[in-house]
């Protein structure tokens, strides 16, 4: 049994890296549908899964990459050109591929799937007539294949954690050490000393630079569906992907992936018009996506463009107004920009219909939350009748951030620096100040923090932060200091009650909790609810 | 023990291969394309290589070529999926001295690892 599972899940781990890649060569294809290269890469992975799955007996993955082997084997020779008809069969071949793969995962029974309309559709390609019959070379011509990917390990994504855990613990243990060591104004352990720190100081960067991969893991899962949305939805759109090779912190990655698919689908849906009505206007019957990434300074830039049809930002008001989300007499104080951040309130959808997959209940809200949730920021650009803009900023890697180091009666927590708009002082404790000429809602987080006594100072700081568009205060006794720290899973115990996002340990060996600014305002519900 | 290295881009077929061998005979490497295959054969000298037909970077027909040419008494086994014979001929005549097809039966593999090995 051990044995069985063992091969069924380097079995299952391969196929689905072929299959990936099959979706890229297809797609590539469909561009390109004479490239031999691409053609021999095709038949190669279609040829490799059939093989592995004849060795573990999977009959129906072995017979449908089988009978794809076979198409590209006619395309590879020459006898029948990748029409598009073609190439969907082969993607449909590939889904259904993907499809008994995860089934196994599953152990479903691959009983429960039809797969005749795939046989049939497969039987047509054979069943036509021989296109060409071009030169009969030697057909070992057509095996140079381009170099591909560089060597790389695959290290499950724990160790990493664990590495980053242990460095932080011999970070503390070294913090120990060297006090011990300048205390004994040692001249030659000191200097030993500063040579450790240099090696664990880069061992540490190196280390979280493991936990960084190339967007490219991320970006390469949305030209397929782009694909499959613009063919559903009749129109026609040319997606490009631009800075694949920047890295990024494989947390956030895998959290990103969400919030991008509903931006690409409104972009596909909403956003890019259909071939008529482009020509109507004058533009280009083919619609533009642009997916990029850049990257700034310790933060990654990923936009989403389009030259569809854009926001209308006189309906944003309107919707806004009719919704009571804005009163009708502050809406002409709003700055362009914080217009379209309207839509990024719970509750707030422009179109009235909902379609099969955009709408129902995930919002550009939950987008703007779970962006906001990883440090990063989001925003909305766009021309009416020319396009929009999608902009969403996150840190490069969550395991360091830039803290603010406070002290709240006492006590000493950290929280992210990126949160904090400004801070400012004042005499009293208060639930309210006066900030750009409008009064907003202080919070006080000795309650929530559980603080019984706590040392008593005269003077308090304000750090203005922004929740859902809105400023909100948070008090604290004062800021201690600011620099990089090491962010540190804590332990489930902590975690229920939401407030705690992390803990890390300081360079004196303290450990601090880094608070989770966005939850602790949600939870008090006072002024929660007055910002829903 | 005699040495052996598999060649196949596959790494799942690697390992079944690998398991199937790896009480009788000592795998000394694996490589994942022709290319490879043919450098580390150059260095590390096997008593006999298995490579697999289709690969990138040089293909198993090439491979066998190549190694073939600086090691002209190589024993090399080819593998090969159903409805290859052709190439299995070429690779034949090329130097390469028995061929086991996919899906990979263990007994027919050893007895035709043994019998290459022992054909000195």
């Amino acid at each position: 049994m051990e044995i069985l599972s063992k091969y069924k899940e380097a079995f299952i781990n391969e196929s689905r890296e072929i299959i990936s890649n099959l979706n890229k060569t297809l797609l590539n294809l469909e561009n390109d549908p004479s490239n031999l290269n691409l053609i021999n890469e095709t038949f190669r992975y279609l040829h490799n899964i059939k093989g592995m799955s004849a060795t573990m007996g999977f009959e129906e993955i072995t017979k449908i990459s089988h009978e794809l082997e076979n198409i590209m084997d006619l395309a590879r020779k020459g006898e029948k050109n990748l029409t598009s008809e073609i190439i969907n069969i082969l993607f449909k071949g590939v889904d259904w591929l993907e499809k008994l793969i995860n089934g196994l995962e599953k152990n479903i029974n691959i009983k429960e799937f039809n797969l005749s309309s795939l046989y049939e559709q497969i039987n047509l390609v054979f069943s036509q007539p021989k296109e060409s019959l071009k030169k009969e070379s030697n057909h070992l011509d057509n095996f140079i294949i381009e170099p591909v990917k560089p060597s790389t390990l695959k290290i499950d994504i724990k160790i990493l954690d664990d590495l980053v855990n242990l460095i932080g613990e011999l970070v503390i243990a070294k913090n120990r050490l060297q006090e011990a060591i300048l205390s004994l104004n040692d001249n030659v352990l000191s200097n030993l000393l500063y040579n450790v720190n240099k090696i664990i100081s880069n061992l540490e960067n190196t280390i979280l630079k493991t936990r960084i991969v190339p967007i490219e893991y991320l970006f390469d899962r949305f030209p397929r569906m782009v694909r499959d949305l613009a063919k559903e939805q009749k129109k026609e759109i040319n997606f490009i992907i631009q800075g694949k090779d920047i890295g990024l912190d494989r947390g956030i990655l895998d959290e990103l992936y969400e919030p991008l698919i509903h931006i690409l689908r409104n972009a596909v849906y909403h956003g890019i018009e259909t071939p008529e009505v482009r020509k109507e206007v004058g533009k280009d019957p083919q619609g533009k996506i642009l997916l990029s990434a850049k990257k700034e300074e310790n933060y990654v830039i990923i936009e989403v463009s389009d030259d569809g049809n854009g926001i209308d930002i006189n309906k944003v008001k309107e919707i806004a107004i009719k919704k009571g989300l804005i009163k009708s007499n502050e809406i002409d104080l709003l700055t362009e920009e914080r217009c379209f951040q309207l839509l990024t309130l719970p509750g707030f959808t422009t179109v009235t219909s909902v379609d099969k997959t955009s709408g129902r209940g995930v919002g550009l809200d939950v987008v703007k939350n779970k962006i906001e949730s990883l440090n990063g920021s989001f925003k909305i650009e766009s021309n009416f009748k020319k396009g929009s803009k999608f902009i969403i900023k996150v840190p490069l890697t969550l395991a360091i951030i830039q803290a603010l180091i406070v002290d709240i009666y006492g006590e000493t927590y950290a929280l992210p620096f990126s949160i904090v708009k400004e801070v400012f002082s004042i005499k009293d404790t208060t639930n309210k100040v006066d900030f750009k000429g409008k009064s907003i809602p202080v919070i006080n987080l000795k309650k929530i923090l559980g603080i019984q006594n706590g040392s008593k100072s005269n003077m308090k700081e304000i750090l203005i932060v922004d929740f859902k568009n809105q400023d909100v205060g948070i008090e604290i006794s004062k800021i201690k200091s600011q620099h990089e720290i090491v962010v540190k899973p804590i332990s489930k115990l902590l975690k229920p009650s939401n407030i705690f996002s992390g803990a890390t340990i300081l360079g004196n060996g303290e450990v601090v909790l880094i608070l989770d600014i966005n939850n602790i305002i949600m939870k008090e519900e006072e002024i929660g609810k007055q910002y829903r | 023990m005699y040495k052996i290295m598999i060649v196949d881009d596959s790494s799942f077929m690697r390992m079944m291969l690998k398991d199937i061998l790896k009480n009788k005979y000592e795998i000394i490497s694996e490589a994942n394309n022709g290319e490879e295959a043919v450098e580390k054969y150059k260095t590390l000298k096997p008593d006999l290589v298995t490579i697999d037909m289709i690969m990138p970077n040089l293909n198993g027909i090439d491979a066998v070529k190549q190694i073939i040419k600086f090691d002209p008494k190589a024993k090399i086994i080819m593998v090969s999926a159903m409805g290859q014979e052709l190439l299995v001929e070429e690779a034949i005549q090329s130097g390469a001295k028995a061929f086991i097809i996919k899906p990979f039966q263990p007994e027919k593999v050893l007895e035709t690892v043994e019998s290459v090995l022992k054909g000195k």
